[in-house]
């Protein structure tokens, strides 16, 4: 049945025609292109905030970001989502970023015993993300605690529980395997709730 | 070849909606961003258009070469099928060509040569040929 939007020749926002939409803006030069711009920046900057330590640099690379974009929209696969092209751009960036700097990325032991697995599956009741989130300095020294995470386990635990991007959307923006991303996913998630236990043991 | 560390645990989608992975997932959702500045926007804005006007330089010197290239082409191929398809002029020179007064006259000449010639100094091939027309030779002389 065709709704109101549908009477009207206008179609339904569903993902897949934002997506075709956003695409159209790209072509239209730099006025249609702050459009993608507006509707991006802060995501974008977000995450590029928490994959390099400086602010500095985070602004440097979301500039870099848009304008890699607009230079490239040629080559972009209108089929594929927008905000994935987006991220691969940004995440590419950072890494760049981190090794001209001479930070390279760490490699993390994806080794995790069945015990330990088992232990992270019980919640910790000691602690509410609201109550957490709430108190300044507990908030500053969570992002610290992601911040302190390799880049291969942030970049997932960013994309995934803060942008809210499908495992395949970050499958597809960092180049690897669905089971890589749900594997690093469950890593970075367990390194966070180990943190936020000593933050929690350390203030009592 | 991966090492034991390289290898990654297999990750079920029950054991990622776990309660703790689900406590850990609402901490970062709930992480707030530093919001960009107006004056960030304005030197993007400013990046952009740098972007696009090079971007526009850079299409137009592609239509440029291509345009000139194919012109060039064209002259090339056209120069060449005008060399190729233009008549043949009628070769002119030899004596045969010459009617009347010509003939006669650039015979005069050939034979007049010939016998001008200093004796001994060797023998070409078009000496031989008017020695013969004129009958002598050149062992009449020596």
């Amino acid at each position: 049945m065709r709704g109101f939007a549908g009477t009207l020749g206008i179609k339904p926002l569903t993902m897949q025609n934002r997506n075709q939409e956003e695409s159209k803006f790209i072509p239209g030069g730099v006025e249609a292109f702050s459009k993608l711009v507006d509707n991006y920046q802060h995501r974008v900057h977000g995450f590029v905030r928490r994959m390099v330590p400086s602010s500095e640099d985070a602004e440097d690379i979301t500039q870099e970001v848009f304008i890699r974009a607009f230079q490239n929209y040629e080559r972009f696969d209108a089929r594929a989502s927008v905000r994935t092209w987006l991220f691969r751009i940004a995440y590419n960036l950072c890494v760049d970023r981190s090794r001209k700097a001479g930070r390279t990325v760490q490699q993390v032991s994806m080794n995790m015993s069945p015990e330990i697995a088992d232990e992270y599956e019980i919640a910790d009741t000691r602690w509410q993300p609201d109550t957490i989130l709430e108190d300044t300095e507990m908030y500053s020294r969570v992002e610290q605690a992601i911040g302190r995470m390799s880049e291969k386990l942030r970049s997932v635990l960013i994309l995934h529980d803060k942008e809210d991007l499908s495992y395949e959307e970050i499958s597809e923006s960092l180049g690897i395997p669905i089971g890589t991303v749900k594997s690093r996913l469950f890593l970075a998630r367990n390194q966070l709730q180990q943190a936020v236990r000593d933050l929690v043991e350390e203030s009592r | 070849m991966k090492t034991r560390f390289e290898r990654e645990p297999v990750v079920t989608d029950e054991m990622l909606a776990s309660q703790s992975q689900s406590q850990a997932r609402s901490l970062v959702s709930g992480l707030k961003d530093d919001s960009l500045s107006m004056a960030w926007r304005s030197e993007l804005n400013l990046k952009l258009l740098a972007a696009a006007d090079k971007k526009k330089k850079a299409v137009r010197f592609r239509r440029f070469a291509a345009w000139g290239s194919s012109v060039g082409i064209a002259a090339v191929a056209g120069s060449f099928a005008l060399l190729m398809f233009q008549p043949v002029p009628p070769v002119r020179g030899s004596a045969g060509d010459f009617s009347g007064f010509a003939r006669e006259f650039v015979q005069a000449h050939n034979e007049s040569t010939v016998l001008a010639s200093v004796s001994g100094t060797g023998i070409n091939q078009r000496e031989t040929e008017l020695g013969l027309e004129v009958g002598y030779s050149y062992e009449d002389l020596l």
